[in-house]
């Protein structure tokens, strides 16, 4: 019983102890430049918690390599490649599996697999047919 | 004495410093020149005297003795970094001898056993207890605690020398390099990944000198109860932002991987970033042809020694 109060106690000053010092060291490494954060960045991730989700379909297919393809989204939003994406995609309405896949899965094997990068969605289809050719609607949407 | 013979791998071992047969001796490996001694513990041949600096290896790997064998996973997951990383197939390896410069717990012996190879790994951590642990059962593997600055061989001993993930955790990782290379024999191959000067490997190397310091066993506690809690808040923007302060593991292989993944990436006492450009120039300096990056990860590199 006091073993387990003191196996317990224990972990709670690691979390408690080691949390203080990371925060207190972050600290310390931004305001000193040593890792840079853009204040900007962080304004416009806050500003989209605020603004109503984005939604669209994707009309501009083009093949980029393997299984993959990509289309522009025709605007800027927090992606995969700087952040993490709230954005979805869909097949026929249907949401594909495997969001924020990385980019050579998405060539290899395809299978739905889909990041969200810059201003652009690069995509497998379901069954890794020609997304723009094999009829049917892709769309995606914050979530 | 040749390759697939009972005791093949052990006639392979030389005196780390006059480089010296050795014979064996009732778990002890005597130096046929000097008669300087070396322990087999727990059937592990023993060169080093500790783990010196890389004590929070030792720690990681037998606490997270399996989480990376594909052997354990029933996966292919390391595997395929392995073939990306290195640019390595079966056919390359089968029959061959090749060095694991760095095992670890054994992630890529596992796959290179698996596939036929003659594996030597060597650690300079405790992690070899680990390895051994995971091989035992297996003639094609024999794991040695080593450091790689004095390798316990005769230059040109092997087929292919594989270092994934490893010289970055040495004092200088070009030179430790360069120690490698003249244990591959003439036509042998050397790949290597080392971390590249980008990203993640940038940021976390800010973070080294004070994570480093933190006590292993309470950094580690604290990293199996910061991952899950920020995996299971990952579209929050405060760990959205801690993350790009303190990007910590979701390589989607599980969280038992992403705790240890997290540990090794702030834990160790070294961290080394490398371009591309600089990794290709010491595959030049060592006289190595055929030089090219593999596969996708930047920082990784093949050579052929000529």
């Amino acid at each position: 019983m006091s073993r387990s109060i003191v196996g317990v106690a224990e972990k709670l000053i690691s979390i408690f102890g080691v949390s203080l010092y990371l925060i207190v060291v972050g600290c310390f490494l931004v305001l000193t430049g040593r890792i840079r954060v853009s204040p900007r960045g962080f304004a416009r991730r806050v500003l989209a918690l605020l603004r109503p989700p984005f939604k669209g379909d994707l009309v501009e297919l083009i093949h980029e390599k393997g299984n993959c393809y990509v289309a522009p989204l025709g605007r800027t939003l927090i992606s995969d490649s700087n952040g993490r994406s709230r954005l979805t995609l869909f097949e026929d309405g249907q949401a594909l599996p495997y969001p924020h896949s990385s980019h050579d899965d998405i060539r290899e094997v395809g299978a739905g697999r889909y990041s969200h990068w810059g201003d652009a969605v690069f995509f497998s289809s379901s069954d890794n047919s020609d997304p723009s050719k094999n009829g049917k609607r892709y769309s995606v949407r914050e979530i | 004495m040749s390759y697939g013979d009972p005791g093949f791998l052990y006639s392979v071992l030389a005196c780390p410093m006059c480089k010296s047969p050795l014979t064996c001796n009732d778990e002890v490996l005597i130096c046929s020149k000097d008669g300087r001694r070396f322990k087999i513990l727990r059937g592990i041949p023993r060169f080093v005297e500790s783990d010196e600096y890389v004590d929070s290896f030792s720690f990681e790997w037998n606490t997270h003795k399996t989480t990376q064998l594909d052997t354990f996973r029933n996966d292919g997951s390391s595997e395929d970094i392995f073939r990306k990383k290195t640019g390595f197939k079966p056919e390359d390896l089968k029959g061959k001898l090749v060095l694991d410069a760095g095992i670890g717990a054994g992630r890529f012996t596992d796959v290179m056993a698996r596939w036929g190879a003659n594996v030597i790994g060597i650690d300079l951590s405790y992690a070899v207890e680990a390895a051994q642990e995971n091989f035992r059962h297996l003639d094609n593997v024999l794991v040695a605690q080593a450091d790689i600055s004095d390798l316990p061989f005769k230059p040109e001993t092997f087929d292919a020398i594989v270092s994934i993930g490893v010289l970055h955790h040495t004092p200088d990782t070009k030179k430790y390099f360069h120690r490698l290379v003249p244990y591959l024999r003439h036509g042998g191959t050397i790949a290597i990944w080392v971390y590249p000067a980008e990203g993640d490997f940038v940021t976390r190397k800010q973070w080294i000198p004070f994570t480093s310091r933190i006590p292993d066993r309470m950094f580690y506690e604290w990293c199996r109860w910061f991952v899950p809690y920020a995996q299971r808040r990952l579209d929050s923007l405060l760990i959205q932002s801690i993350y790009r302060i303190f990007p910590f593991s979701n390589q989607g292989l599980g969280l038992e991987n992403d705790v240890l993944d997290t540990f090794d990436g702030y834990s160790p006492r070294f961290h080394g970033i490398h371009t591309p450009e600089e990794v290709e120039n010491w595959f030049r300096e060592a006289g190595l042809v055929d030089i090219h990056i593999p596969g996708p990860w930047n920082s990784s590199m093949q050579g052929i020694r000529p």
